[in-house]
């Protein structure tokens, strides 16, 4: 080693230029071919990539959930920019089809996962700079999985009395400008139906409410000062409604994605991206492709759903895909 | 001209002499420049990884959570003082393949941050690993290294998380690589690419560069001590560098100092007027030539602290006195 330095250069290190270049080497090309840029408007949203060459592109679901959808627009291969519309989406796999507009060479092979182990690398594709996307580098992490749903969350803290003879579930705390406060609910609150079904223990209350998916709407009955009433919640993301309490973990890990929960199968490696890398492809070392970017954990654990499992999500929404593009 | 027969004979032999050109690991290159490189990387940390692995253990006190890595037939493990906390504490060793045993903590050192658990009774078939025993030598910047842990505590389906990095820098006590740690990892072991432990994880910042390790010397520096359930230097479980001096910037190397990219609320340095752009030179008479010249400095001094710190504001330079605060 010729390095006397008494720190490692940045250029040297595992997400450096030079190690980049020898990741290009592998899955460069491959890349340029097939990452896309997202804007909704002027605002950078995240990643796609092309997975067939008749133009269909793949990026996460809700990183490209916005608004207007009629704003988005796609940046290709060779830059060219165009406006795009949604084809389908996957929900359960947080996935949405989009159409590029024009057949193109993805410019890779498929590839299966069955080669990655601990300690195989894989490259990613990464939102680049103006000459386009580049790649970055890591090795598969942790064994291939399901990825548990977190649920929603409504954003109370239940810290004080229940029972049935209290009445309900004290709302000690309300979190600022979530779900719960959006909807009215008042520090002091007694909670004592959800959905219509009673329940008086603090336990019981927060396995309802996690039950639901983040996005989903509950109906909370409860006691006021004597007066009762019924307040509908639109659950939110446990990440985004407690975020003055984020785990130290969480506090360290710098933006992560906001779904990071609730992935049939991922592949998981320790590539540092960020989350509008997201919607990005994963090669091997012989440039095939191996994954879909689908989320940043923390800034330890990245996930990619697997090359196979989108073929077959693409099967799925063939029929749906094709009807959205008039065939 | 045709050599004499003998000649001929004897160069022949001398050429089968000549030591084979040295071809160098690609792990041993200033950096990897090719495919191959990669996957020359990637067979050797593959030919390791399942014993460093299997010796790699999640510990659990009470609440909380760490890694650890199993040292001897004995039931030694090696792990982070601030972990193991204080002597003859219960500690739960749980191995890679589920079993789990009873063990209680020896000593630790609160200054670095080594500490040591005893399994009580440990199985013939505990899976042990070697750990660098130097007491002076220490990995090279730059060299290879893979990082073995439980970030975010234990979880069966997805097992331990590995990363493989390279060595930062390196001193005595303390060695910081690229490999990406989080809550859960400290205490877990960091390997050279012949499987030996050269550290153990001890603490990050929310840099994504700080990954801090102890290193061996540390260890061997005070074995005696640590098998003898004593406590050296700072509190007993607490922080593990106790009385350290706070300035409260957050800085990024230029090449005029340590450029301030954000003043923390309230911190010694907002107090004192620092300002977010200002690129800090010197603090007292020592130059400072980066971020990380900048927290060595300060971690040098004691809170309380007056110091006197040079800056250069819109191009002018400006001295402003700062008392520094505790950690």
């Amino acid at each position: 080693m010729t390095l006397n330095a008494a720190t490692l250069s940045t250029k040297l290190r595992t997400d450096g230029t030079e190690l980049r270049a020898a990741f290009g080497e592998a899955a460069g090309e491959a890349a340029k071919a097939c990452t896309v840029n997202i804007y909704a408007g002027s605002k950078f949203t995240g990643l796609g990539t092309v997975v067939s060459s008749d133009g269909i592109v793949v990026a996460k679901n809700s990183e490209i959930d916005v608004a207007d959808p009629g704003t988005l627009r796609i940046v290709g291969p060779g830059k060219r920019i165009g406006r795009t519309r949604i084809l389908a989406r996957d929900i359960a796999h947080d996935l949405v089809f989009l159409d590029l507009g024009r057949e193109v060479d993805p410019g890779y092979e498929w590839g299966d996962i069955t080669a990655l182990n601990h300690g195989t690398w894989v490259v990613a594709g990464v939102a680049g700079s103006s000459s386009g996307p580049s790649v970055r580098g890591g090795v598969c992490s942790a064994i291939t999985r399901e990825i548990e749903k977190a649920g929603g969350v409504i954003g109370v803290i239940l810290g004080g009395k229940d029972g049935k003879e209290f009445g309900g579930v004290e709302v000690t705390e309300v979190a600022k400008e979530g779900p719960a406060e959006k909807a009215g609910v008042k520090k002091g609150d007694v909670i004592f139906a959800v959905d219509g079904d009673e329940v008086f223990e603090r336990a019981k209350m927060i396995e309802k409410v996690k039950s639901h998916d983040p996005g989903t709407a509950i109906k909370v009955t409860l006691k006021r000062n004597a007066k009762e009433m019924e307040l509908e919640i639109t659950l939110g993301y446990r990440q985004q409604v407690f975020s003055e309490l984020k785990n130290r973990n969480d506090r360290m890990s710098g933006k992560v994605s906001v779904r990071r929960t609730g992935f049939k199968r991922v592949i998981q490696h320790e590539v540092s991206l960020g989350p509008l890398d997201m919607g990005g492809p994963l090669f091997d070392l012989e440039g095939r492709l191996v994954g879909i970017n689908i989320a940043k954990a923390n800034r330890v654990e990245f996930f990619a759903i697997p090359a196979s499992d989108i073929r077959a999500i693409l099967e799925d929404k063939a029929r749906e895909i094709a009807e959205a593009r008039g065939e | 001209m045709r050599m004499p027969k003998i000649i001929v004979t004897i160069t022949a032999l001398l050429a089968l002499l000549q030591p084979l050109h040295a071809v160098v690991p690609a792990w041993e290159k200033e950096a990897p420049e090719t495919v191959a490189d990669l996957l020359a990387i990637q067979k050797q940390v593959q030919k390791v990884l399942p014993k460093c692995m299997a010796a790699t253990v999640t510990l659990q006190m009470g609440g909380s959570s760490g890694s650890g890595v199993l040292v001897s037939k004995k039931g030694l493990v090696l792990t982070a003082g601030h972990v193991s906390g204080k002597p003859g504490r219960a500690v739960k060793i749980i191995l890679a393949d589920g079993r789990e045993l009873k063990g209680k903590a020896l000593g630790m050192n609160g200054k670095t941050d080594s500490g040591l658990v005893q399994i009580t009774d440990p199985p013939k078939d505990l899976p042990v690993i070697e750990y660098d025993k130097s007491k002076e030598e220490l990995p090279g910047i730059g060299q290879w290294c893979i990082a073995v842990g439980n970030p975010g505590g234990l979880d069966k389906d997805r097992g331990a998380v590995v990363r493989v990095g390279r060595i930062i820098s390196a001193t005595k006590d303390t060695l910081r690589t690229d490999c990406m740690l989080l809550g859960g990892d400290s205490g877990g072991p960091l390997f050279d690419f012949n499987g030996l432990v050269i550290g153990i994880h001890s603490r990050i910042s929310s840099r994504p560069d700080q990954n801090m390790h102890v290193a061996m010397p540390a260890f061997q520096a005070d074995w005696d001590t640590l098998m003898s359930s004593k406590v050296i230097g700072g509190r007993i479980g607490g922080n593990p560098q106790p009385d350290r001096a706070f300035l409260g910037v957050f800085t990024e190397d230029n090449e005029k100092g340590a450029l301030v990219l954000e003043v923390r609320e309230d911190s010694p340095a907002a107090k004192a007027g620092i300002q977010k752009a200002d690129i800090i030179q010197k603090v007292d008479d020592t130059e400072i030539k980066g971020a990380e010249a900048l927290t060595d400095e300060i971690r040098k001094m004691k809170p309380k602290a007056k110091v006197k710190v040079t800056l250069l504001r819109d191009g002018k330079e400006k001295v402003l006195e700062v008392e520094l605060g505790a950690r």
